[in-house]
């Protein structure tokens, strides 16, 4: 390499480069004296053995650096390969932890499906609405002596002659009878807020939470679907059926009872037994529907249901006496327009009634029934009306009427 | 005299030296491109201390990789390190080594030995 070519490794050498210049310099001066030129040569053969040692001295190094570098590469090669062999590994964990956790996902969804169908099976035993009362949210949840102390409206039905239906049937008849006849009035309930919290046979006990109201109008919607039901029943030939409702509403306590091994729900509370009395006494009255003044008056527009007052009354076990309604909104419309045209003078014959007056009310009653012959209430009044004229009216008479039936 | 620092790249090497203490540190690995750029203005800072200051010196090395230029350099440096020595200047090299790296602790041996100079080679 010639000393004028600039670069960097000829920078490094500049010292090297400088006595090649001197040696050409030399050469180029021809009349050096033989003395001087052996100082130059003894000079130059110094520097050149320098530069024979710096040279060896490279050359060393260097071959020590080529191999750290190719050492460390073999290193990164290694390191490379173990990392490619590692991501082998973690490619194929993955593809099995994927696949696995697609499996468990499977499986959870599954038993959630399951769990899903447990607890919808289990709300059909247990409402959901039962259990929201009582702040639960799952059936999981619900300990025995979990209770609300609050007031609802409780609402019985029962099916008119059940028993001598059901004798006419065989017991799987009579299952399919009843399991039919749920299907078409349970659902009423539900759209009105209301859960269904036993069966008693043919008989429904049914709780609504949140407004009397409710109560009323399912009420009226279940003897809807019952008219419904007979024209069906009637198209094959059987005998259309009739239900009595009874409805009542106040405190009581909606709870878990039970032994620690079974458990139930269990509603305990006198306005339950008075709603069921209500629902037996429409087959004394004759109607189809019978609630009481507690629930009436805590109707807002009441007016909006066509009532009439029935009687006061004291139901069988209990003291005090109560004032009851029929409401006969659903009634078959001729017996409604009856009913409704002859309103007036029932209730001016229950007027006399309440005054003593005993003859102008069977007066009354006696017109009653010219229009609607089949009325209980009408029949009852009269009758009572009658007796009093005939025996008389005990001094302590409050116009209460002492019920037995149940 | 003021001290000279050079921060670390990721080709040349740090460089701090104390003018007060004589303490002067290489400390990296040293592959520039062009490596007289980089040596030059520390040859001459050396020769300045060496002219002005007269000082002793303590010069640690703690290098993990040489190209052959900078090997050369390093050469210059430590002969212009010997002739302040021969000339009565105090001259002490350390030249630091990681424990495993025969490599560098061979370099340092090569570099060093032929020179009239106080060095040890210290692993770390």
């Amino acid at each position: 390499m010639k000393p004028s070519e600039k670069s960097s490794a000829s920078d490094v050498y500049k010292d090297e480069s400088a006595v090649w210049e001197r040696v050409e310099t030399l050469l180029k001066a021809r009349n050096l004296a033989p003395e001087e030129l052996w100082k130059e040569f003894a000079l130059l053969s110094e520097q050149y053995q320098q530069l024979l040692r710096t040279t060896v001295k490279m050359t060393r190094i260097s071959d020590k650096a080529q191999k750290k570098l190719i050492t460390a590469n073999e290193q990164i090669q290694q390191q490379q390969e173990a990392l490619r062999e590692t991501n082998a590994q973690l490619e194929h964990l993955n593809a099995t932890l994927e696949q696995r956790v697609e499996e468990q996902t499977r499986v959870i969804r599954d038993q959630l499906e399951q769990l899903q169908e447990i607890n919808l099976s289990y709300s059909r035993f247990v409402p959901f609405e039962f259990m929201e009362e009582l702040g639960r949210e799952s059936i999981l949840n619900v300990e025995l002596g979990d209770h609300v102390h609050d007031e609802m409206t409780v609402l019985f039905s029962d099916i008119r002659s059940y028993t001598s239906i059901a004798e006419s049937m065989s017991p799987r008849e009579t299952f399919n009878f009843l399991n039919t006849y749920l299907r078409r009035i349970g659902p009423a309930i539900r759209e009105h807020q209301g859960f269904v919290n036993q069966y008693y046979g043919d008989g429904i006990m049914a709780i609504f939470p949140k407004s009397p109201d409710d109560a009323v109008q399912a009420a009226i919607k279940m003897l809807e679907r019952v008219k419904q039901y007979n024209v069906t029943r009637e198209k094959k030939g059987r005998e259309p059926i009739h239900i009595g409702i009874g409805i009542n509403t106040g405190m009581l306590m909606l709870g878990i009872i039970g032994d620690g091994w079974r458990a139930d729900t269990g509603v305990v509370a006198d306005t339950v037994n008075t709603a069921a009395r209500l629902e037996g006494l429409t087959k004394y009255y004759g109607v189809s529907f019978i609630v009481s003044d507690t629930t009436v008056t805590q109707i807002p527009e009441s007016q909006r249901y066509t009532l009439r007052f029935l009687d006061t009354v004291q139901v069988k076990g209990k003291k005090s006496a109560m004032k009851i309604y029929e409401v006969f909104n659903a009634d078959p419309e001729e017996l409604f327009e009856q009913k409704l045209q002859s309103l007036p003078e029932f209730e001016q014959g229950q007027r006399y009634y309440f005054a003593r007056q005993f003859a102008d009310a069977a007066k009354c009653f006696i017109n009653v029934l010219n229009l609607m012959p089949d009325d209980l209430p009408t029949k009852h009044y009269l009758e009572r009306s009658a007796k009093f004229m005939v025996e008389g009216v005990p001094d302590d008479w409050q116009g209460i009427q002492k019920m037995d039936v149940k | 005299m003021e001290n000279l620092h050079l921060a670390r790249k990721k080709d040349t090497l740090e460089i701090h030296f104390d003018a007060d203490t004589g303490v002067l540190a290489l400390e990296g690995a040293s592959y520039p491109e062009n490596p007289i750029e980089f040596f030059d203005p520390i040859y001459a800072w050396i020769q300045q201390y060496i002219d002005e200051a007269h000082g002793p010196l303590t010069v640690t090395i703690r290098i993990n990789y040489l190209n052959t230029s900078s090997s050369k350099c390093i050469l210059d440096f430590l002969e212009m390190l010997e002739s302040y020595h021969k000339a009565g200047g105090v001259v002490q090299v350390d030249w630091y080594y990681e424990e495993d790296d025969e490599d560098m602790l061979e370099t340092g041996e090569e570099l060093c030995e032929d020179l009239e100079l106080s060095y040890t080679m210290i692993p770390y």
